[in-house]
């Protein structure tokens, strides 16, 4: 063989060649991955995008976490997740507050250096008459939950900030499902809210706020019309096309007019205990004797319209002190006009099938059963700050553990304090049941637990459930949940929980956006329940009493229930209604306030029974004269930095529930407002910090009157 | 109808009537923008930073009220009369129709927001903190403002940057829908829309174009041209009289089909209002001032 000079050049160079494109072709490093597979991705400069599940609200939507080198700085929505619809909400983004927050819980309190924190609560959990307290129950954390519990008899109390429980109570009795009312406002085309402030605080507020875009601007269909009635204008109110102003704890009459007019148009059976002429409604409503005829004749048309729209929606709330007859017969009036009320499950468990009942503590028995018990668990809820009058129970209990990533009220009374970690740090799986199919909400960690002390909640939960001696092998929920899945599927919804490159992120709406179709994953979703299902429906029978003079009631912000207040974007955002930021105020109706010569910023006093609050008055147009209000979500006690809290960054202001009265009404479960209230004018005046007259010069009249 | 001098102009349009006041947006622009916390103290001197705000606008007395949230942000004017008091030139307008803000020339002569009708300026009266670490959720994309130094929105310029930089260097137009400022990515509603006036076929394009007879451009009695067009709501002023869907009759007069299926105004339902003195309402008959997405 001959081996030129010529030739030796030609494989050299077709070597070097070789050798230069494959040194060239670098490994993947975009693209649809998963955590799971933990590839080597970490571009250095480039932004990566992780699709997780946003745990703040009940929606659990799906959201993508913007990082830089490992720092999350943004969330964003997930266009084709069926429930965010691409939207997020202020407490999703502002959970960036939370995970870089200084004051976060650095190391674990009352558990020694060498022992695990899950195995020291279990064995406190192990030795009976234990309380666990958590806001909600579901995916795997629940089942743990409801694990220990039934392992050890404890009983779990359900405090959520949104009645679900009632709700589900009361769908139950309408429509035999324990379920939540899902508001596809999307379909609708006359929309009535009676007492509820449903668009800004639903189950799902991203996608009932999608709804509402669709209700009122659908290409290629028509506006819906919207009323609302309250006692006071709160965010839905705000929208509507029509508000009208009743009496607190008089939204029941409306609906009980409005049930009567229907069923006298054929649109089915009304509840006898309810029907109510639109005349004595107007009265019972707290109408001027001469308002009364326009305010009936007004119910008689609205009954007309809801009787000729397409998909009318009426939806009560439980702002009043009647709430459960409110959501009752708003239920019941859109199952007449309907046929059914649109639910859906978002707090489905996963494991095996195991019942509640017996399981849960109503409002009424936990005074009492922290009284007798042992021990606390307390899954991350405010309990000192949000039920004051349980505050000395809870203090009374001998062992009270707190797992919570941030510092407050409760984490300050606690004898074992578990820092966790914050959802963008950890994993989590929670399933949701609609009518049309199931979903995961998968969560992965978007970015390094920035304290390596903080617990992963589940894991938490599963080292407590197997210390009390529940098997973690099998009924590992993670478990269940990886067993049940081939490994493609498991990996398919890691993508979802993953991450894609920034140009494909956004040429929305991209395929890894969407979650798989349903029919895809039928048979391969892990076995899942609800613990839900078996609840006792309510008994309604009354439309209930107004009550007389003055009523004090809980205005609700997007601090919620105090849970967002430790958030400096939140706290400085200016209120819906009243553009105020920092502090709470007091609202009073403005010719109530004229009458009694109090002025803005004037430092007035509310009194219910022993208790008072004083502070700045806000006279507003969108509040009854016979009530008075003060805002959740600020007043915490608890600043572990005073450094910190110096600068303002923890609450100002009062905790309204300081004035409620702490015993459960009629239902058995705790309210938001009280009657009996009064209002005293001060000394002085305090500035508020408002936005509402800054801007002087911008048109009033751009839209029409 | 307006016309555009560089070969981009990016606009927004605002439908008052589906934004539900949830200020997600505005959070959304803190993160993205790396707008500070003033606190307490500094809120209560009305020295909020918010690059973009939700007026809460109230007409009538109790009882017969009536609420409207507006997302205010920088208008992007045309002929943005800050531009022309600023004596060091910090704020400019760009080629494709942003009235950018240069730090580094600023001065804090403070004219520009003064002479901006929207108050859509922000002015460093502190220097901004963020205390550990907190200083890690600070967008990298973005720069940090000093004290003495006005800032306003920039329609998220670092994302158009970005957006335009990568289609020339696939040697493309940037298409629409690439570029989204974090307000519209956040709004759930779907009240915002962004995207090229320039481009016919662009959403914000189309969304204009559907609803020209609600559009109203804010304080164009000063020839400002803004390019953000906000949509009035359909407020039926008497949802109880009846059922019958506003928009049951098709309006032609816009010779788009989308035109037909969308919803007929209350405008037309009822006497529309005189135009405001200070709020200008997009038609024909006011070509001059009218944004429009014809470029």
């Amino acid at each position: 063989m001959n081996f030129n000079r010529r030739d030796f050049l030609k494989v050299g160079l077709l070597s070097a060649s070789a050798l230069t494109f494959t040194a060239c072709g670098r490994p993947v490093e975009h693209g649809i991955v998963s955590q799971y597979q933990m590839p080597e991705y970490k571009v250095l400069g480039s932004p990566s995008f992780w699709a997780t599940t946003c745990t703040e609200l009940r929606s659990d939507c799906s959201v993508s976490v913007k990082t830089v080198e490992n720092r999350a700085i943004q969330v964003i929505g997930m266009p084709g997740h069926f429930f965010s619809k691409g939207g997020v909400t202020t407490a999703a983004v502002s959970s960036l507050n939370a995970l870089y927050h200084p004051d976060r819980i650095p190391k674990a309190v009352g558990v020694k250096d060498d022992e695990e924190p899950g195995e020291v609560v279990g064995a406190a959990v192990k030795k009976g008459d234990a309380v666990i307290i958590t806001d909600r129950l579901c995916g795997s954390v629940g089942d743990a939950l409801v694990s220990i519990a039934q392992e050890t008899g404890a009983k779990i109390w359900v405090c959520d900030s949104l009645n679900s429980v009632r709700e589900r109570r009361i769908l139950k009795a309408v429509t035999g499902r324990a379920e939540l009312p899902l508001l596809d406002l999307e379909n609708r085309d006359y929309f009535v809210t009676v007492g509820s402030n449903c668009i800004a605080e639903s189950y799902t507020p991203t996608r009932t706020e999608w709804a509402y875009g669709r209700f009122r601007k659908t290409p290629g269909k028509l506006r819906g019309r919207m009323v609302s009635f309250s006692s006071r204008m709160n965010a839905t109110d705000a929208n509507s096309d029509m508000w009208e102003p009743i009496a607190l704890g008089s939204e029941p009459a409306i609906l009980g007019a409005l049930g009567k007019l229907l069923q006298d148009k054929g649109k089915g059976s009304f509840p006898s205990w309810a029907a109510l002429t639109p005349e004595e409604a107007a009265e019972k409503c707290g109408v001027a004797e001469d308002g009364r005829k326009k305010f009936a004749h007004h119910l008689e048309m609205l009954a007309d319209r809801l009787a000729e729209a397409n998909s009318p929606l009426v939806v009560g709330g439980f702002q009043g002190p009647n709430g459960d007859a409110t959501v009752f017969l708003a239920h019941t009036i859109t199952k007449m006009l309907n046929g059914d009320v649109t639910t859906f499950e978002p707090d489905n468990l996963v494991g095996d099938k195991k019942s509640g009942s017996g399981l849960f503590l109503t409002d009424e028995q936990v005074a009492d059963a922290l009284k007798s018990a042992k021990t606390v668990l307390v899954d991350n809820v405010d309990v000192v700050y949000r039920f004051p009058w349980l505050a000395e129970a809870f203090k009374a209990v001998k062992t009270r553990i707190v797992a919570a990533p941030l510092p407050n009220d409760t984490t300050g009374e606690a004898t074992v304090l578990v820092p966790v970690r914050t959802w963008m740090e950890d994993w989590s799986d929670l399933l949701v049941t609609s009518k049309t199919g199931d979903w995961y909400g998968i969560g992965q960690p978007a970015v390094k637990n920035q304290h390596p002390a903080a617990q992963s909640v589940l894991g938490f939960y599963l080292t407590v459930a197997e210390a009390v001696g529940v098997s973690v092998k099998d009924t590992s929920p993670r478990a269940a949940l990886m067993g049940d899945l081939d490994q493609g599927a498991w990996e398919d919804l890691q993508v979802r929980g993953g991450h894609w490159k920034q140009d494909e992120d956004l040429r929305y709406p991209h395929a890894a956006a969407y979650p798989p179709p349903p029919t895809d994953n039928a048979g391969k979703l892990p076995k899942h329940y609800s613990v839900f299902a078996d609840l006792e429906p309510m008994n309604v029978n009354s439309l209930g009493e107004v009550p007389s003079g003055m009523s004090f009631t809980v205005l609700h912000t997007h601090l919620g229930d105090g849970q967002l207040s430790d958030r400096p974007w939140l706290q400085e955002l200016p209120d819906a209604m009243t553009t105020v930021v920092w502090d709470s105020w007091i609202e009073i109706n403005a010719a109530y306030a004229k009458q009694n010569g109090i002025s803005r910023h004037d430092v007035v006093t509310v009194t219910v029974g022993s208790q008072s609050i004083k502070g700045s008055a806000y006279p507003s147009e969108f509040i009854h004269p016979q009530l008075v209000g003060i805002p959740s979500g600020r007043g915490h006690k608890r600043a572990i930095n005073p450094n910190f809290a110096k600068l303002g960054w923890v609450s100002e202001g009062s905790n309204p529930k300081t004035l409620l009265p702490g015993t459960p009404g009629s239902n058995g479960y705790f309210g938001s407002t009280a009657s009996g209230a009064t209002v005293a004018k001060g000394v002085g005046s305090k500035l508020l910090a408002t936005f509402d007259q800054r801007v002087y010069n911008l048109p009033r009249h751009i839209l029409p009157e | 109808m307006q016309e555009f001098h560089g070969e981009l102009q990016w606009g927004m349009t605002i439908d008052v009537d589906k934004c539900t006041g949830c200020k997600a947006c505005v959070v959304a622009c803190r993160a993205e923008n790396n707008v500070a916390v003033v606190g307490a103290e500094q809120a209560a001197m009305g020295r909020i930073m918010d690059w973009l705000r939700i007026e809460r606008i109230h007409h009538g007395t109790y009882p017969h009220v009536h609420v409207d949230f507006i997302p205010m942000l920088c208008q992007q004017c045309g002929a943005a009369p800050c531009e022309s008091v600023c004596p060091v030139f910090a704020a400019v307008h760009t080629h494709d129709g942003l009235n950018g803000q240069v730090y580094n020339r600023c001065i804090g002569t403070r004219v520009c927001a003064n002479n901006c009708p929207y108050h859509v300026r922000m002015f460093n009266f502190t220097y901004p903190t963020w205390p550990e670490p907190m200083e890690k959720l600070l967008n990298p994309d973005v720069t940090v403002r000093n004290e003495g130094i006005m800032e306003k929105c920039t329609f998220c310029v670092q994302r158009i940057r970005r957006g335009t930089l990568d289609a020339k260097v696939e040697k493309r137009e940037v298409y629409d829908g690439e570029v989204r400022p974090a307000c519209e990515q956040a709004c759930a509603a779907e009240a915002l829309t962004f995207g090229l006036l320039t481009d016919s076929e662009s959403a914000v394009s189309k969304h204009y174009d559907r609803n020209k007879f609600r559009s109203v451009l804010l304080h164009n009695e000063h020839d400002t041209r803004p390019n953000v067009v906000y949509l009035r709501p359909d407020r039926d002023p008497a949802p109880l009289e009846s059922v019958t869907p506003l928009g049951n009759k098709s309006h032609g007069d816009h010779g788009h089909q989308e035109n037909h299926s969308e919803m007929k105004p209350s405008a037309e339902a009822t006497p529309a209002p005189e135009p405001a003195a200070s709020a200008t309402p997009v038609t024909e008959a006011t070509p001059a001032v009218t944004a429009s997405p014809r470029g």
